[in-house]
């Protein structure tokens, strides 16, 4: 899991172009801390989805999605090993 | 249904003569005539629930948020359209500058009356509805609007795309967003067209309804925009149907360009307006010079002020905004009186009338959507031991983004960016951190002592210390 949200961190910086160390992010509140609205919602989800090769479903679109890193991470983990069973 | 709103008029008019054309698409699909029966039940729980107070419309882009939107204004109310992402602090000061407020949540239709024992504010009898905006100062502010200016923001639309009653905008930004509001609802009320509305914008959506040839209008922010053509670069179909892209609230990169060309098969307009005034200057999808903002649409006049270059860009509407509303007064001073209003942005104009906004007159940045307030930025370096002054500036990245640039004055040459960024991300969320710095033994001043800022906006090159690191974007 660790190794999941160090990618985040990294792809959150990456795709919001923030002048900060992916280190620097912090867990909770990323909503407020790192200024995603609705339009950057979807930078992130797009982008982590080519990195994690995993659909995020509509129903699933939310802020609260990308609001904690364990959320997020445990979200692309469970997405993850749904899509290694179908194959 | 109370006919005082031209907004309101101005539906049942094109009702009248389009009964069962198709105001709204999407998950439902309503005809005219059976939009104007769903806006008059709203329309009744409002006068009777709101008590007279403004209604704030909150949810994804939906049927019942048009609706609402009309129902408010046809019960008379004072409309106040508020994103998803609206803070807990924006709501409490809403209530601080309008006193009650009825809450609609246009997502699941419920609606709640807030801060019932507040002070009613009043509202001037030509008010139609709020937009939250920071303007140009980067302080959160609600811009207030007649109903007028929405359907004139509308004609500018009609009058300089052609919208007709066959087109279909696909409306997949928040129509709580002026650009969104002003194109789609705006443009559909004067024209009779269609509204396709998406909950949200979701990359892989808008291609697929892009594709089938749902649309023959598509409104974007450039992000979006650049969601959209990655989207496309499956190599599949490009769109069919499809007429304008209209890429809004953010400058059109020459590399966007090319990407919107080669993906989505045409020309993007690009279209430059503010929620004061809404939709002012653009094109509507010809080659134009890299990096123009456009002309002044239809009914729209700009003007540059000020002897040097690039000048202050001001722009006069039929319909100005009302003002900015506080909680004793409605504040209508950036409006001159002979109906001239100030953009906050500088400008130059070639010798083919194309207009260049090339960055931000005073405070108030703007980044990916979000709004930085310089004056924030310089309290949190200022307070670093070692810097005796501060000046905070935005400027342009190769996205038509605003950089935050600090420039520092120290004494000392042992301060490094790592400790001042240090030092600032204890007061900064991580997004308000600036991106370029550059150190200086001693700013240029004026005659009075203070910063001269303009030497900074204007890129010239007063003594420094030392060059910093650039951001990857540079």
């Amino acid at each position: 899991m660790e190794e999941i949200k160090s990618a985040l961190r990294e792809l959150l910086v990456d795709t919001l172009r923030l002048p900060i160390a992916p280190a620097q992010i912090g867990e909770n509140d990323l909503i407020t801390q790192l200024g995603i609205d609705s339009i950057g919602l979807m930078e992130i989800i797009t982008q982590v989805e080519n990195k994690f090769h995993i659909i995020v479903e509509e129903d699933d679109l939310s802020p609260s999605l990308v609001n904690s890193l364990d959320t997020f991470s445990a979200y692309v983990k469970a997405k993850q090993r749904a899509a290694a069973v179908k194959q | 249904m109370n006919t005082d709103s031209a907004l309101v008029r101005t539906f049942l008019r094109t009702a009248q003569i389009y009964p069962e054309g198709i105001f709204l698409d999407g998950e439902q699909s309503y005809t005219y005539r059976s939009a104007a029966e769903q806006i008059t039940k709203l329309a009744h729980q409002f006068h009777s629930a709101a008590n007279g107070s403004p209604v704030v419309i909150h949810g994804l882009n939906t049927s019942t948020w048009v609706f609402s939107f009309l129902a408010a204004r046809a019960a008379g109310l004072v409309v106040i359209p508020f994103s998803p992402e609206t803070t807990t602090e924006q709501w409490h000061e809403l209530g601080e500058t309008v006193g009650p407020f009825y809450v609609f949540d246009a997502t699941h239709g419920i609606g709640t009356l807030t801060n019932p024992a507040g002070k009613r504010r009043h509202f001037p009898e030509r008010a139609g509805f709020c937009l939250p905006t920071s303007g140009s100062t980067g302080v959160p502010r609600l811009a207030l609007r007649s109903d007028e200016s929405l359907l004139i923001e509308g004609e500018r639309y009609l009058h300089g795309f052609g919208f007709a009653p066959a087109d279909r905008i696909l409306v997949a930004l928040p129509l709580c967003h002026a650009f969104v509001l002003g194109l789609a609802l705006g443009g559909a009320l004067v024209s009779g067209c269609t509204l396709y509305l998406t909950p949200r914008f979701v990359p892989r959506v808008a291609q697929r309804l892009l594709r089938e040839g749902v649309a023959s209008i598509v409104p974007l922010v450039p992000a979006s925009a650049r969601l959209l053509c990655a989207a496309f670069r499956d190599g599949g179909a490009q769109p069919q149907n499809l007429q304008h892209i209209v890429i809004g609230a953010g400058p059109v990169s020459p590399e966007l360009e090319r990407h919107v060309v080669d993906r989505l098969g045409r020309v993007p307009a690009r279209n430059y307006g503010s929620s004061e005034t809404g939709a002012t200057l653009g094109t509507i999808g010809q080659v134009v010079p890299d990096g123009v903002t456009g002309s002044a649409l239809p009914g729209v006049e700009a003007a540059i002020m000020g002897d040097e270059r690039p000048g202050s860009l001001f722009i006069r509407v039929t319909a100005p905004f009302l003002g900015y509303v506080s909680p004793t007064a409605i504040d209508a001073s950036r409006v001159s009186p002979d109906g001239w209003y100030s953009t906050g942005d500088f400008a130059t104009q070639d010798a083919n009338g194309w207009i260049t906004v090339t960055g931000r007159l005073g405070d108030g940045l703007r980044r990916g959507g979000r709004f930085i307030q310089p004056a924030e930025v310089e309290r949190a370096l200022k307070n670093h031991p070692e810097v005796t002054d501060v000046v905070v500036v935005g400027r342009r990245d190769a996205y038509g983004e605003d950089i935050v640039e600090a420039h520092i004055e120290t004494a000392t040459t042992r301060l490094t960016i790592e400790h001042v960024r240090r030092h600032a991300a204890q007061y900064l969320e991580s997004y308000k951190l600036p991106t370029v710095w550059h150190f200086y033994e001693h700013f240029p001043r004026t005659s009075g002592g203070k910063p001269d800022r303009s030497r900074f906006i204007r890129s010239a090159s007063p003594t420094k210390l030392y060059e910093s690191e650039k951001s990857k974007e540079e």
